[in-house]
């Protein structure tokens, strides 16, 4: 590990560090969420009353976010395309950066490059427009003004910040600067995957990206942003409209002295 | 009289008129006096140390309760519930907003169980919340608006169980609740009191239509307990109701009895999110039907002890192999007396109603949160059939106010105490002014529900906004008009 420079070095520690407190507050919280008896139903009604039922209503609340388009057109316009472009912007990261061996592969760097690059571009445009939105709301909402907090205001900066400094890599320097990180970014990634190291990009922009984005996936599992995994243990709307299952489950013997 | 308290305007469109932080921060229910407190296994007062107390509560709670656990967590703030809550469109405090509300305990949560900027416990945040969580009438609005299902009714039973565990408890509920357990019932109508006024009714209802209709009380061996709310024994218009009953049953034939000991089917510890008192209120019905020998437990017109039945009374004194399992257990009065209907034992003539206009309010218990003849959505389609079976003239509310988005009369929940009317004007407004609207549209002249505590809070709150009280009525009360003896 130490054929390489001291910058990549730290950068190296902490992407591991950061990898291991996301992963585990994740899954800590996953369990936490899932262990936590939850004895009285109260599912929200009108419910599906099957096992099936209920799948497909957290479903469509998750991949459309049903309940919001109910409650708030304009939030939900706003916050389905954030979400959607999040989820594509890390598909496109993943894609240029991460699982394609373009040698061993036999592809042209080139090619992908020049498709993958001017689309994650828009999408980027995207996600960081529908924050700005979102910020906005926060300040010139009076009800959403009154609730918002610190961290509120704090994660969507973070955001905007990852988002301002990964598309001022294209904006702000030339194409030639970018096309030689380009490389050098790849086989860092590659090889951090892999568990083996090499050298950071030195390049200023990115690396304020990737800083942000380091102190993103260690807050995340701590912060409101593990409502991701949250929304799935609700049991308003995780459970179905089926009282006999308590009898079932036994639950009448389990029950806590609260 | 009217004076005293700040009405908010009706209009066609709901708005608010202005966004004030604690504009409503003094109103506050009476404490409870020790008297109530102490029976219940709740300190009388506030004492030394109550802060490490009410952690300890907190913490017991969170550690039971998957839907506290996640809901401290998971919100977003993103404010699609603040313009939900009745009473936040009543009276224009942000704390009123279900996301401003849950944050006074989700403070709490932060800064003993997190690490994220909280506050703990102090004097200050409890009056606070003495106020606060005593202006949400666990309706469960926000819940279905909510894009992660936050149910505020499930944070504000935590915060009033921790309140109560450390001595600040709420005289009328825990009024309630003690009355319950040693009397039978919310308004501690005695056996004999119980009896004089059923042999006033049956002698009333003898005079009307000549029939020996009966209500029989603790009568072993009939086939069908009763369990009505004890406003049914002697409020008005709930008593019509329990009249209307009465007929449906001398009609079907079937044998049915009401209990002294089990009179009641309000269940205020579900209130205060107390798991122990709700099981014990909740396991007097269960009781009194092994007791009683019956084969089907039956509950009256009231909301919040249909979901208390409907709800909790499997996990906690289930399972009911000793009632007749043709049935589901506890069946509601409505699909009783439709499955009844439907059997054509009854004769009903519509035009005994035509005189009234209906609209029909959807209680926020039985909408949101339990269903009605084991079909999907029978919590509104039940009650809107038998309507449709019994009058002529029925007109339907604004559906934005209305049926799973209804909102609450805004006296649920232990709320229906008269030193926190103007908590209740406040609440109505939503409602009130959705009903004004069908006024104006329809000449709308009666609203039908089966709620208890709606019947009452309407009958208190219509006329400070200049509506007629005796619009107020209850489903059975329209079957009771309409049937043919």
């Amino acid at each position: 590990m130490f054929h390489i420079n001291f910058i990549s070095f730290i950068y190296v520690v902490i992407s591991y560090i950061t990898f291991v407190v996301f992963v585990c507050g994740v899954i800590y919280k996953f369990l936490i969420y899932m262990k936590t008896p939850q004895f009285v139903n109260i599912v929200l009604t009108p419910s599906p009353t099957s096992r099936k039922g209920v799948y497909c209503r957290m479903l469509s609340n998750i991949i459309f976010l049903r309940t919001l388009f109910k409650s708030d057109k304009f939030l939900w316009l706003i916050s389905y395309l954030f979400h959607l472009s999040f989820l594509a912007i890390l598909l496109q990261h993943f894609l240029r950066h991460i699982t394609f061996d373009f040698n061993s592969a036999g592809g042209n760097l080139s090619y992908f490059y020049n498709i993958l690059l001017p689309i994650g571009f828009i999408i980027g445009l995207v996600v960081f427009v529908t924050l700005l939105f979102l910020l906005f709301r926060r300040f010139f909402i009076e009800r959403v003004k009154y609730i918002s907090l610190f961290q509120d205001h704090f994660i969507l900066i973070l955001l905007l910040s990852i988002a301002l400094s990964g598309l001022s890599q294209v904006v702000f320097q030339p194409v030639g600067e970018l096309n030689k990180i380009m490389p050098e970014l790849d086989h860092y990634f590659n090889n951090l995957i892999t568990l083996k190291t090499s050298n950071i990009p030195l390049n200023p922009y990115f690396l304020l990206h990737y800083t942000l984005i380091l102190v993103l996936l260690n807050y995340l599992p701590f912060s409101k942003l593990i409502h991701f995994i949250g929304v799935i243990f609700a049991p308003t709307l995780n459970r179905e409209d089926n009282f006999s299952l308590e009898n079932k489950l036994g639950m009448q013997d389990k029950y806590p002295t609260l | 009289m009217t004076e005293r308290y700040r009405i908010p305007i009706l209009r066609d469109k709901l708005k608010v008129s202005s966004i004030l932080p604690g504009i409503v921060g003094d109103l506050r229910p009476f404490s409870a006096p020790e008297k109530n407190m102490i029976p219940l296994g709740f300190p009388k007062k506030l004492e030394e140390g109550w802060q490490q107390k009410a952690f300890g509560i907190f913490k017991k709670i969170l550690d039971n309760n998957k839907a506290l656990k996640v809901f401290m967590d998971i919100c977003v703030r993103c404010g699609a519930c603040s313009d939900k809550c009745q009473f936040f469109l009543g009276s224009g405090d942000i704390y009123n907003t279900p996301v401003g509300r849950a944050e006074l305990l989700r403070k709490v949560y932060r800064y003993y169980f997190t690490n994220l900027k909280g506050e703990p416990f102090s004097e200050n945040l409890l009056k606070k919340w003495m106020s606060y969580f005593y202006q949400c009438s666990e309706c469960r609005r926000c819940a279905y608006f909510c894009p992660y299902g936050i149910d505020t009714a499930e944070i504000t039973m935590a915060a009033r169980k921790i309140m109560h565990e450390i001595g600040l408890g709420v005289k009328y509920i825990t009024d309630s609740i003690n009355k319950v357990l040693t009397i039978g019932n919310n308004i501690g109508l005695t056996t004999k009191a119980l009896k004089s006024t059923i042999n006033d009714l049956e002698e009333e209802l003898k005079e009307d239509t000549g029939k020996d209709i009966k209500i029989p009380l603790d009568e072993v061996g009939a086939e069908v307990l009763l369990v009505p709310p004890s406003a049914d024994f002697f409020a008005m218009p709930h008593m019509e109701s329990l009249i209307g009953y009465a007929k449906v049953f001398y009609k079907s034939g079937i044998s049915y009895t009401v209990s002294s000991y089990a009179s009641e089917g309000a269940n205020f510890a579900m209130f205060i999110g107390d798991y122990e008192l709700t099981k014990a209120l909740n396991k007097r019905i269960w009781d009194e039907a092994k007791r009683l020998k019956v084969k089907r437990v039956v509950i009256g017109e009231c909301g919040h002890a249909w979901r208390a039945a409907y709800c909790y009374s499997n996990a906690m004194n289930g399972p009911f192999n000793f009632l007749d399992n043709h049935f589901q257990q506890p069946q509601h009065i409505c699909e009783f007396t439709l499955d009844i209907m439907n059997k054509g034992l009854i004769k009903l003539d519509k035009s005994a109603n035509d005189d009234k206009i209906i609209t029909y309010h959807d209680s926020c218990n039985p909408a949101r949160a339990t269903k009605m003849g084991n079909v999907v959505g029978g919590q509104f389609e039940i009650p809107r059939q038998l309507l449709s079976k019994v009058a002529n003239k029925i007109v339907e509310m604004d559906a934005a106010a209305n049926r799973e988005r209804t909102f609450c009369c805004g006296a649920g929940a232990g709320l229906l105490a008269d030193e926190i009317m103007q908590v209740r004007i406040n609440g109505a407004y939503p409602k009130v002014n959705a009903i004004n609207n069908v006024m104006k549209s329809h000449r709308v002249n009666t609203v039908a529900m089966i709620c208890a505590i709606c019947k009452t809070q309407f009958n208190t709150i219509l006329p400070y906004y200049g509506l007629d009280r005796d619009m107020v009525v209850g489903i059975h009360q329209l079957i009771s008009n309409a049937i043919v003896l």
